[in-house]
């Protein structure tokens, strides 16, 4: 039994977060909520030169070619921080989406530079009421809000439906979409719960689109990519959820009111003690994720919903409460908590909400009941 | 990031499920109704010492005393194992858990007697620790003990003591010194529950079961041999025995997801399946999220017992948590039946006996080894370092108090 991260991984989370307190401190995160939507932060780079955008990208595509673990912790650590970087929507998703079903030339061309960072990648799955994306004649009309990184993207994986009502995912390549017939694709920044994240809705009018592998898996692709993207975000939002408390706990050791500190308080007390407790819970289901994604295991829609439901549910809670402990200082633009809150309520959402996760859990847990085989364990121990 | 053993870790659990499947083929629950009865002890009895001649009986302490001489995640491998069988219910976990570590440490080898003969599941112990004015405050105990030539004389009363109708020893916590500071004035001590003075009275729980007594002591005399450590330094022997309890498991009666799940298909709302109900699948989802995260936190905690090191204060997250979910889950899957949902017979469902069980066994659980209240605070103090509260009772004898 070793159901945790190794010593090599323990090594490069130590590494990320050294890095990641000198090179991204909390100043920087607050000032971005105000800049331009169409500029990508300076820490973008400098994580581009170390590597981590390739840390489960295969060595033959420009990769470090370590796996799905290593990328786990570097999630966890971008989390802790609120990194305002588009990592998530670059590399658990467009990065993701064109390594497991990409063709191969697709993966040579593309995953190169999103490995180092000189392209920036993202999904756009959401139609958010408007016009549906359909592909017709290798090019794709409709629009889709809100997209990740949209503001930012050079190249875009979209869910789009055929006219014979398949559904596939296709491949955008912005520049290339630029130079061949002008203004086929409009950009626009969305008002957003965190505006860090860059969101933009995106619409476009016969823009070349490419099917991305052979568009065999159908509305599969796009669940399982999710799922993927699930695990790896439910990381991001415990390394925040984990913050949250270490600010609150240290905050209350150090005000003190009637004479005495906050945290010697019992109504404080329990309530960071329960913190305490939904992050180490959520932590486990997101290494069952962990693994379930890194092993290839069949159980990956069942963890990445686990996993996603108590990560979202955890960060959540860690920062509104965490914020509540600071008193009215918690509620002012210069302390950090509200970079958490913000941060919590946008991954909430992203990949979809509690509500639609809650679904799938049980849906996923009902069809592996079917059968003592692939039940997992955990759902038959008393 | 694995869940698998390690090579002699599935050597030694292929091991224990070969001698499971020769020897635990017979095994049965324990029901109710049966808790406590002559027949239902001498099960238990005979299933101990069937462990015991293996070597399972405990699986860490060396084998002069009955043990098998391996590690903790061997007993957590044992326990999983063990956990697949129907079983009795267990009467020497008491005395293996908790009354027989403090004796392990602290004892002198007569003392040690004891232990490999409780292993063979020949005694049975209670713990004579709680009083009316002293639970979760245990250092505030009054029962006095005082010494009267080469012995001690006991009198006082104790409370919640689970197996004592039973039990044929217990270990106790008695004040010595009431001038001292009351962590300070207290001994600890080995007694014969047959012994003149003794008097047992049941207590009738919520369940209408008597699991645990009333201990009244008057004028119990214990020979010096019967002491346990020095004199007054009886709470150190005590705070041994209640963190010796390495591996905590997850002891909470209720079903499992997958018969909830089964539960909600067969369950009929209206004319509409409990299961394809959307706020029904809701509410599924976030237990079977909590459910499955405890598990994941076991697994955890037996890679910490797995490297060889210990567990902390955060493993009391299991207790803590799991009462929680579990006292809501059992009220919730009543629920379901409505009004039907009353009545405890196999017309309404199949489970429900074990589900009200589950209900009732629960605010049990949350009050006993540490309340919800005390975790937390065990858990902010020693795992968060945050400040104790100011205490009134620090520094003064215990009979100014």
């Amino acid at each position: 039994m070793k159901f945790e991260f190794d010593e090599d991984q323990q090594f490069i989370r130590n590494d990320a977060r050294r890095f990641l307190v000198d090179r991204c401190p909390m100043d920087e995160v607050r000032q971005h909520l105000d800049s331009d939507p169409g500029v990508v932060s300076p820490l973008w780079r400098e994580i581009c030169e170390l590597g981590w955008l390739g840390a489960a990208i295969p060595e033959a595509y420009g990769g470090l070619g370590m796996g799905y673990l290593e990328l786990c912790v570097l999630a966890e650590e971008l989390g802790r921080v609120v990194a305002p970087v588009p990592f998530s929507s670059s590399i658990y998703l467009a990065a993701e989406a064109i390594l497991q079903y990409g063709s191969e030339e697709q993966k040579q061309r593309y995953l190169p530079g999103l490995a180092s960072g000189e392209l920036i990648g993202t999904l756009a799955w959401c139609d958010g009421g408007e016009k549906t994306v359909v592909l017709e004649n290798a090019a794709i009309t409709g629009a889709k809000r809100p997209v990740a990184a949209g503001t930012l993207a050079d190249i875009l994986v979209v869910s789009a439906v055929t006219p014979e009502d398949g559904q596939v995912l296709v491949l955008v390549d912005l520049a290339e979409a630029a130079g061949t017939s002008g203004k086929c694709v409009q950009r626009e920044a969305l008002k957003s719960a965190d505006p860090s994240v860059r969101n933009a809705q995106l619409t476009f009018d016969a823009c070349p689109a490419q099917i991305l592998g052979n568009g065999g898996e159908g509305s599969g692709a796009l669940c399982g990519l999710l799922d993927r993207a699930a695990v790896l975000l439910a990381f991001e939002q415990i390394g925040g959820a984990d913050r949250c408390l270490e600010l609150a706990v240290d905050y209350v050791k150090e005000r003190k009111t009637f004479g005495r500190a906050v945290g010697s308080y019992q109504a404080v007390k329990h309530k960071l003690a329960k913190m305490y407790a939904h992050n180490e819970l959520a932590r486990s289901n997101a290494y069952y994720g962990a693994w379930a994604l890194a092993s290839g295991s069949e159980e990956l829609p069942i963890a990445a919903s686990a996993a996603r439901i108590s990560a979202t549910e955890c960060f959540e809670f860690a920062a509104r409460e965490g914020l509540h402990l600071h008193g009215g200082m918690g509620y002012t633009w210069e302390v950090d908590c509200h970079l958490y809150l913000k941060r919590s309520r946008d991954l909430a959402l992203r990949l979809g909400g509690l509500r639609q996760w809650k679904e799938k859990l049980v849906s996923a847990a009902l069809a592996a009941t079917s059968s003592p085989a692939t039940t997992p364990t955990w759902l038959a121990n008393s | 990031m694995d869940f698998s053993d390690t090579p002699e870790e599935a050597n030694f659990r292929a091991e224990v499920r070969a001698w499971l499947k020769a020897n635990g083929g017979a095994l049965q629950s324990t029901a109710p109704d049966e808790l406590y009865t002559e027949a239902d002890i001498e099960r238990c009895r005979q299933w101990q010492r069937t462990k015991a001649e293996a070597g399972y009986a405990h699986l860490v302490w060396p084998q002069e005393y009955g043990g098998m001489g391996g590690t903790w995640m061997q007993a957590a491998i044992f326990d999983q194992e063990e956990r697949r069988l129907p079983r009795p219910f267990n009467y020497f976990s008491v005395g293996i858990g908790q009354c027989l570590p403090p004796i392990m440490t602290y004892g002198s080898e007569e003392q040690k007697q004891l232990i490999p003969r409780t292993l063979r599941g020949e005694l049975i112990w209670c713990q004579l620790f709680s009083e009316p004015n002293a639970g979760v405050d245990l250092a505030a105990v009054r029962t006095r003990a005082v010494r009267e030539g080469d012995s001690w004389k006991i009198s006082g009363q104790k409370v919640w003591t689970s197996g004592a109708q039973v039990a044929d020893f217990g270990i106790l916590l008695a004040r010595t010194d009431p001038e001292l500071p009351k962590h300070k004035g207290l001994t600890f001590f080995i007694v014969d529950m047959r012994l003149p003075g003794v008097e047992v009275q049941p207590i009738k729980q919520i369940s209408g079961h008597s699991e645990f007594n009333e201990v009244f002591l008057d004028g119990v005399e214990l020979p010096e041999s019967c002491r346990l450590g020095e004199v007054n330094q009886g709470w150190q022997v005590a705070m041994h025995a209640l963190s010796a309890e390495r591996f905590k498991r997850l002891n909470t009666r209720m079903p499992s997801m997958l018969s909830v799940l089964e539960l909600a298909q067969s369950c009929d709302i209206e004319g509409t399946s409990a299961i394809d109900r959307d706020d029904v699948r809701q509410y599924l989802a976030g237990a079977m999220a909590n459910k499955c995260a405890l598990e994941n936190f076991m697994s955890r905690m037996l890679t910490v017992l797995s490297e060889g090191g210990e567990l902390g204060s955060e493993a009391s997250i299991l207790k803590l948590m799991s009462c929680q979910l579990n006292q809501d889950l059992s009220a919730y899957t009543m629920d379901l039946f409505g009004e039907q949902g009353a009545i405890l017979d196999e017309q309404t469902h199949v489970l429900q006996d074990e589900l009200y069980d589950a209900y009732l066994w629960t605010p049990g659980l949350r009050i006993a080894g540490g309340a919800d209240e005390i975790l937390m605070n065990i858990i902010a103090e020693r795992t968060l370092g945050l400040p104790g509260e100011p205490r009134l009772d620090k520094g003064k004898a215990f009979k100014d108090l």
